[in-house]
């Protein structure tokens, strides 16, 4: 594996950042405005992209920015699991702008400058998230992606939207004091936070439990994006946002920057032969057990399509951690388990974006285009328009229809 | 003329300044201006040439009138000076950049703002206890005098709180400083380190001397509960002066702690004594607990930021009490950090004041519809003090935390990450007041003007009341460009003030 | 002959593209895709397996050994004919196509040559008949909700047992299969008993079954000809293939049970479809029985069974469907005296009808025998055993017996009871065509077992090969066959009078229905209130604790739930809201109350979805 010194990630990441400026400047002229949105979504991709070729050779693109604060470089890394969650977030970055463009204007919506704004920071520091090649550079893109998305969840400008915002910012940056405790600590024990396959060497021979301490801030800290109960309160509230962002945002981006969080902090930061070593990826499965058969049973009294969207997404996400976590448990055990959960619980993160921004989209395009007094009867739409119906239906267990079903 | 003469030159081009500056009014009215411009600039370019020798080639030294130390009063500039030295000069001029047309626009104005920059330098750059206490005194009276300059009389009444508390301050200084000079019979701070030394760390005159000292310098500081005074100056003082205050007075008295409790009493000192260390780290934790908490609880905005500079000095004085090279780096980039970072937001209140008339956070509401520059640059600013990275508040707290990792001081660590949250609890209200709400109906700059309850000098001049000058938009942009950029230079900073600091140590 | 193609991918293909055809040509193609599919797999050499990687597993897509062979033949006949009656009775293309898929994704589980691919195609078998279910509507949609649920249920298990047997195996393969595990079945002692039930879902264990009656009367009339046929017999298939060398006695003994209880619940029922999806358990239960036994006599038995019970109730659900079709009744109460009105359509009733019920002469008799002869012949006694006939071969023969008595009752009071006011019209050309082409198989098979014997994985005249050897026509056999049709009639006639009276016989479901929907209410709301109380607890602390810090000592009023961390001191007025857009997307579809909607019992709680009808 050779790293190739590029400034491709860096690229990658700042394109959408960069975009936020001419999509403020050109707010009077709508058509352009999402003229740069569609742009820098397809450089995006385009960028990440270019990079897979690499990833499947197992080079890796990176970036070098000279050092950040003591022990941490300011380095971007794409390597293969990073490229995986930022291809996911480009990907779909690009889908979802168009359907973003039609949201919006469809519903008159008020101030989408700042929205396709926010949007472009959001998945700049998703990308970013993605790329950080240490806890300190994960824990900045994490915590500017609380700050991008915040304006989105706000959006609306009600009550509930601003309740719902606040409550976003107290569990997301509760959350990441959580991560920066716990990165504190490891830089503590092991003087480096740089992520290391199979772990940083001198995690290992520190202390048991403050490493303990430190796998449980970081993961407590993680865990808010990812919505491990009981840390997933503000998912649901944060359904109050546009469609497009509950889509992309709370179903792809940040959530999964949280569940990527957890993925490196098991795999890169404390290797999980360690992780099996402290006993605590047991304790982080059952977590991400209890999670999903929680979440999904809540789910199931959600009336309101997009909180049950969400409830769904809680309890989708703990598949994730749990391949992880079963991963970390497992290590010390028979050898090819652990490799099987982790590759499941990570092929869960595309899987996951593609089913769930499906769903979101067809529930945002139902709303988009009911009157106001067909809200509580669902299956005007369902006629209206069977074939997003259909398309909505697919990806999930095919009884979720019934309700709506003609004739039923 | 050679370098360490600079170092006597930084403390008297100020006072020149404000000499001229005051002088200037017999021949013409309204001239303080480009005089305290003319001398900031100058003052400035002196200062850095000062820090970046200080930086390169070590410390410098400068011996008043020739009498050699431990007799006379010695200059020292070193990596620490340095910061604060540019510092007080780049925000100096910072403010006057914003003051051109937000006032108050007096030749005295300026006399005593120049003024205020010599006490401030002076006291960063003297190495002699007692020339401390003059420049703290000079930095006191000038800082009372421009609280007062506002034309109210909530002005007054704040200058008239922050006198007579300063005062107490100021003399609990003193006092600490006659009890050392009995000590040991020298007032030059490495020669007290010496002597001090050498009577023993626990003798009882030495620990009056450091409780005195250290007590009267946190009412300067403004630590809970000696903080009193702060929010009605900060509050009271008309917006520029508010900047200028609350970026550099607490700073520079923080600098001073620093540099008293480890030029003159030293680590040993503390590691001798539990209760010294526990006075500032009690200090320290109910600092950052209790004026974050007091800072949700304010409805005015320059009230609110106030309290938040209580609870992030309670952030350097944490980092003074854990004492280690990590640590103290994080107090020197914290220190110019909340300078640049609280004097804009004052100044930034200041603007939003001028355009809108906001001054209580139910004011705010929708203040993006009405000042989006204002708006925006409190956002980042927010955003910054706050902590997110990459910005320099960020950068501060990493450092000071490392530290206290290092030192393995889990509770202060605990608080200091924690503060985090405290900090997004105060600014986390205004934020979603200026960008997700509605602007309220019943709010006119005009209407506010008319009362007469803007803070300037009263003295409008030709200018238009409703509109903030070019100035005024620059001084506030750059300090959020700043912000977020000087994040970036943190390390290679922290490099070279790293020298220094283990001086400071050894 | 290379067996690069999987027979799945032709079907699945049509499926695909039939929604798209017109009616005549979609279904012609299906037609062609699901004939193709016998003679390929007939034709494609024992042996040959198409190795692939699924998931990045080792998987084989098309494994072809006898028992494949045997399933692939019946499901490709039975397929074309039923996409040919599908076309003769108005079905739509895109119900045609869901069928297909079903069909594909059923030929996907018979030749999957490890179990990931079985159980891949085994849960879109699920999804796929759910959509074939639904596509009809009305009563079919709660059905299928029903049917989706205990299925999902199933394929879980399922899938739990398979995931056992992977962790102690390392490998998905099967056994017979190339580079497959030493040990052929489910390795471990759970994975077996997990897959049984699993498999029992599918097969319809006692207490497990009551999809079957729930479900398959409810649909297009040409839907239920394909549901009777693939999720049971897949179900046989993967019984066998759980339990493959020494069977087991208590599934034996289950195959039994469902043998007798299913004839019995048909007797009472008068829906035609509800009484015919009845003997699909009672049938069933003969092929499990003998996959229980396990010798190779029973196991070719059920095989046989698996063969011929699909042609005779293939037949029997399209006769039933034509008298649908023709009458629009459902119930036997309603109609009688058809056989005047649609010769061909009692015709072929008659022909399957003794075949079920296994009459000398058709094909029923020849498998059933089979099966009934490894009971007695491989099979100890067993609890109350009496006079030389083993405890599970007197099962066998009572569920023959009620079988009998179902079908005279079915067929004299459709065809032969009374007399039909006004004119019927009998099955019209496709579906004719159809239902003459598996009564001719019927009797074919029936006459010329040695045909049959062809397609089965052990030869059963072979000394070598069973334990017993099977000869089909010896002068016990028949006298069992016409004992247990006399035994029948004279039951009929005995019953008649009083099962008229019967109205409706309670199943499981009864209970379970409602217990489940109990339960799972308790459940949710439980779950949903104690989390929104744990939320509320939690914002009301922050919010109070704001409040202490905002205004230390001042009364605080109570307010409204919700996290309102602001408590302003006056209430400001709000500009009026600029666009009516904005109060439009907020009313409808955005969570308006606080931490949780709790107000409302969702669908999911609403009983309807527990209750027939």
């Amino acid at each position: 594996m050779t790293d190739i010194t590029s400034l491709r990630p860096l690229a990658a990441v700042l394109v959408s950042a960069v975009a936020v400026v001419p999509i403020l400047a050109s707010y009077r002229r709508p058509n352009l405005r999402e003229g740069w949105t569609v742009l820098a979504a397809v450089c995006k991709l385009g960028l990440v992209a270019s990079m897979v070729p690499a990833a499947l050779r197992g080079d890796v693109y990176v970036t070098k920015l000279g050092p950040f604060v003591p022990y941490i470089d300011l380095t971007l890394r794409a390597d293969a699991l990073g490229l995986l969650f930022a291809l996911v977030a480009s990907t779909l970055w690009l889908v979802t702008s168009f359907y973003s463009i039609g949201y919006m204007r469809g519903l008159d919506e008020h101030s989408q400058t700042r929205y396709f704004a926010a949007f472009a920071g959001s998945v700049s520091s998703a990308v970013g998230v993605a790329f950080a090649s240490n806890l300190v550079v994960l824990y900045l893109f994490y915590e500017l992606l609380t700050v991008a998305t915040y304006p989105l969840v706000a959006h609306d400008e009600t009550d509930e939207a601003r309740a719902a915002g606040r409550k976003y910012l107290a569990y997301t940056f509760g959350g990441g004091v959580a991560v920066l405790g716990g990165t504190l600590l490891v830089v503590h024990l092991a003087g480096t936070t740089a992520f290391t396959a199979g772990g940083i060497a001198g995690l290992a021979n520190s202390d048991p439990t403050l490493a303990r301490v430190a796998f449980a801030l970081l993961v407590t800290g993680f865990g808010v994006k990812a919505a491990l109960m009981p840390l997933h309160s503000w998912l649901p509230d944060a359904m109050v946002a546009p469609t497009p962002v509950s889509g992309l945002l709370h179903a792809v981006a940040v959530v999964k920057s949280g569940v990527f969080g957890v993925a490196r902090v098991l795999l890169d930061v404390f290797g999980i032969d360690l992780v099996a070593e402290l006993g605590v990826g047991g304790v982080l499965a059952a977590v991400a057990a209890f999670t999903l058969l929680t979440a999904s049973v809540i789910a199931l009294r959600q009336d309101n399509l997009k909180r049950r969207l969400a409830f769904s997404t809680v309890s989708q996400l703990s598949y994730i951690v749990l391949g992880i976590a079963v991963g970390g448990a497992a290590a010390l055990g028979t050898g090819d388990a652990a490799k099987w959960a982790l590759i499941g619980g990570l092929l869960h993160i595309p899987a996951h974006a593609f089913m769930k921004l499906t769903l979101f989209f067809c529930a945002g395009a139902s709303t988009s285009r009911l009157t106001p007094t067909t809200s509580r009867t669902w299956p005007a739409s369902a006629s209206a328009c069977p074939s997003r119906w259909a398309r909505s239906q697919s990806p999930q267990p095919a009884w979720r229809a019934s309700r709506w079903s003609p004739g039923s | 003329m050679a370098v360490s003469d600079l170092a006597a030159l930084v403390v008297a081009l100020p006072i020149f300044g404000s000499l001229v500056a005051f002088l200037a009014a017999l021949v013409r009215s309204k001239s303080g201006w480009p005089v305290a411009v003319a001398a900031t600039a100058a003052q400035l370019a002196v200062t850095v040439t000062l820090a970046v020798r200080a930086f390169g080639e070590g410390t410098i030294t400068y011996v008043v009138g020739g009498f050699e130390a431990p007799y006379g009063i010695e200059l020292v500039v070193d990596g620490l000076t340095g910061t604060m030295l540019v510092l007080i000069a780049a925000v100096s001029l910072g403010v006057l950049a914003y003051a051109r047309r937000a006032g108050p626009r007096s030749n005295p104005f300026y006399a005593v703002f120049m003024l205020l920059v010599a006490g401030l330098t002076g006291m960063s750059v003297t190495a002699d206890l007692f020339n401390m206490y003059v420049f703290l005194e000079i930095t006191g009276l000038s800082a009372y005098a421009l609280v007062a300059s506002g034309d109210r009389g909530r002005s007054a009444v704040a200058a008239l709180k922050y006198l007579l508390v300063g005062t107490v301050g100021a003399s609990l200084f003193l006092l600490g400083v006659g009890y050392a000079y009995i000590d040991t019979g020298t007032l030059n701070m490495a020669d007290l380190a010496v002597k001090l030394a050498a009577n023993g760390y626990t003798a009882t005159l030495t620990q009056t001397a450091f409780a005195l000292i250290v007590v009267g310098l946190f009412i300067k500081v403004a630590v809970f509960p000696l903080h009193t005074w702060q929010p009605d100056a900060y509050a009271g003082a008309p917006d520029t002066v508010s900047g200028l205050i609350s970026a550099l007075v607490s700073t520079v008295a923080a600098y001073a702690l620093l540099r008293v409790v480890f030029t003159v009493f030293g680590t040993a000192f503390l590691d001798a004594n539990p209760f010294a260390h526990a006075l500032l780290v009690g200090g320290a934790i109910i600092s950052i607990l209790l004026g974050s908490l007091l800072a949700v609880s304010q409805s005015e905005v320059k009230r609110m930021l106030a309290y938040s500079s209580v609870s992030q000095f309670g952030l350097i004085v944490a980092a003074i009490s854990i004492g280690n090279v990590t640590a103290l780096t994080g107090a020197a980039v914290h220190l110019v950090g909340h300078a640049i970072m609280k004097g804009g937001l004052f100044l930034t209140a200041g603007l939003v004041a001028t355009e809108t008339g906001a001054r209580s956070v139910d004011e705010y509401e929708g203040l993006v519809k009405r000042s989006p520059v204002g708006a925006g640059v409190f956002g980042v600013l927010a955003v910054a003090m706050v902590g997110v990275p990459p910005t320099i508040g960020f950068a501060g707290k990493w450092y000071i935390a490392v530290g206290a990792a290092e030192a393995g001081s889990w509770t202060l660590l605990a608080v200091i990450v924690g503060s985090t949250l405290l900090t997004l609890a105060y600014f986390a209200r205004l934020v979603e007041r200026m960008f997700f709400r509605e602007p309220t109906a019943d709010l006119e700059p005009a209407v506010e003007r008319a009362d007469g309850a803007l803070p300037d000098g009263g003295d409008l001049g030709g200018s238009d009341p409703g509109s903030a000058s070019l100035g005024m938009y620059a001084a506030v942009v750059a300090a959020a460009v700043l912000a977020v950029a000087l994040g970036f230079a943190v390390f290679g900073y922290g490099d070279v003030l790293q020298s220094t600091i283990e001086a400071l140590l050894s | 002959m290379d067996a690069l193609v999987p027979p799945f991918l032709p079907v699945l293909l049509a499926a695909v593209v039939l929604p798209f055809l017109g009616r005549r040509a979609g279904h012609a193609l299906g037609v062609l895709a699901t004939a193709a599919v016998v003679p390929y797999v007939w034709l494609v050499a024992e042996g040959a397996h198409l190795p692939v990687s699924l998931f990045g597993f080792d998987a084989v897509l098309f494994n072809v050994d006898p028992f494949s062979t045997l399933m692939g033949v019946i499901f490709g006949f039975i397929g074309a004919v039923g996409v040919l009656y599908s076309y003769a009775s108005d079905a739509d293309n895109l119900q045609t196509a869901f069928a297909l898929g079903y069909v594909g994704t059923s030929l996907g589980a018979v030749f999957g040559g490890d179990w990931l691919s079985l159980v891949f195609f085994w849960e879109l078998m699920a999804v796929t008949s759910t959509l074939l279910v639904w596509h009809y509507g009305g009563r079919a949609v709660r059905a299928g909700f029903r049917y989706a649920v205990l299925h999902g249920i199933g394929g879980t298990l399922f899938l739990g047992a398979i995931v056992w047997h992977f962790a102690e195996t390392g490998t998905f393969l099967f056994g017979s299969v190339p580079g497959g595990p030493e040990s052929v079945g489910l390795a471990g002692s759970v994975a077996p008993v997990l897959a049984g039930l699993g498999v029992g879902v599918n097969v319809g264990f006692i207490g497990l079954h009551a999809w079957l009656p729930d479900t398959y009367p409810r649909p297009h009339i040409a839907a239920s000809v394909f549901l009777c046929v693939f999720t049971t017999k897949t179900g046989v298939y993967g019984m066998y293939r759980v339990f493959p060398a020494d069977g087991n006695v208590a599934v034996a003994y289950m195959g039994g049970a469902m043998a007798v209880f299913g004839a019995v619940m048909a007797l009472f029922q008068n829906d035609m479809r509800r009484l015919l999806s009845y003997h699909i358990q009672s049938q069933v239960g003969y092929m499990v029985a003998g996959v229980g036994i396990g010798s190779a006599l029973a196991q070719a038995g059920a095989f046989a069974h698996v063969f011929n019970h699909i042609l005779y109730k293939g037949l029997l659900f399209m006769t039933a469907g034509v008298v649908i079709y023709r009458t629009g009744e459902e119930s036997l109460k309603k109609v009688g005296g058809l056989a005047r009105e649609m010769p061909i359509t009692a015709g072929a009733f008659t022909v399957a009808a003794l075949s079920i019920a296994g009459f000398p002469g058709f094909n029923g008799f020849v498998s059933k025998g089979i099966v009934i002869s490894a009971s007695h012949y491989d099979f100890g006694y067993g609890p109350f055993s009496v006079a030389g006939y083993t405890s599970l071969e007197i099962l066998l023969l009572v569920g023959g017996v009620g079988t009998f008595m179902s079908f005279i009752k079915f067929g004299y009071y459709a065809f032969f009871h009374g007399s039909y006011d006004g004119t019927v019209k009998d099955a019209n050309r496709g579906q004719a065509v159809g239902m003459v082409a598996v009564a001719a198989l019927c009797v074919l098979y029936g006459l010329a077992p040695d045909a049959l014997f062809a397609v089965l994985p052990f030869d059963v005249t072979s000394e070598a090969v069973v334990s017993h050897v099977y000869h089909t026509y010896t002068v016990d056999h028949i006298l069992e066959g016409v004992v247990l049709a006399v035994a029948g009639l004279v039951g009929f006639a005995l019953v008649k009078r009083p099962l008229s009276g019967v109205k409706y016989v309670p199943d499981v479901d009864d209970v379970y229905n409602p217990l489940t929907f109990r339960a799972t209410r308790v459940l949710v709301v439980g779950v949903t209130e104690l989390y929104a109380a744990v939320d509320r607890l939690v914002v009301r602390a922050a919010t109070d604790s704001v409040a202490v810090v905002r205004a230390p000592g001042a009364p605080r009023p109570r307010r409204r739930r919700g996290p309102r961390l602001a408590a302003r001191g006056h209430q400001r007025q709000h500009l009026p809201r600029r666009r009516d857009a904005r109060n439009r997307r907020r009313r409808d579809g955005h969570p308006l109350s606080g931490p949780d909607e709790s107000g409302s019992v969702s669908f999911y709680c609403r009983r309807k979805y527990f209750r027939h009808g």
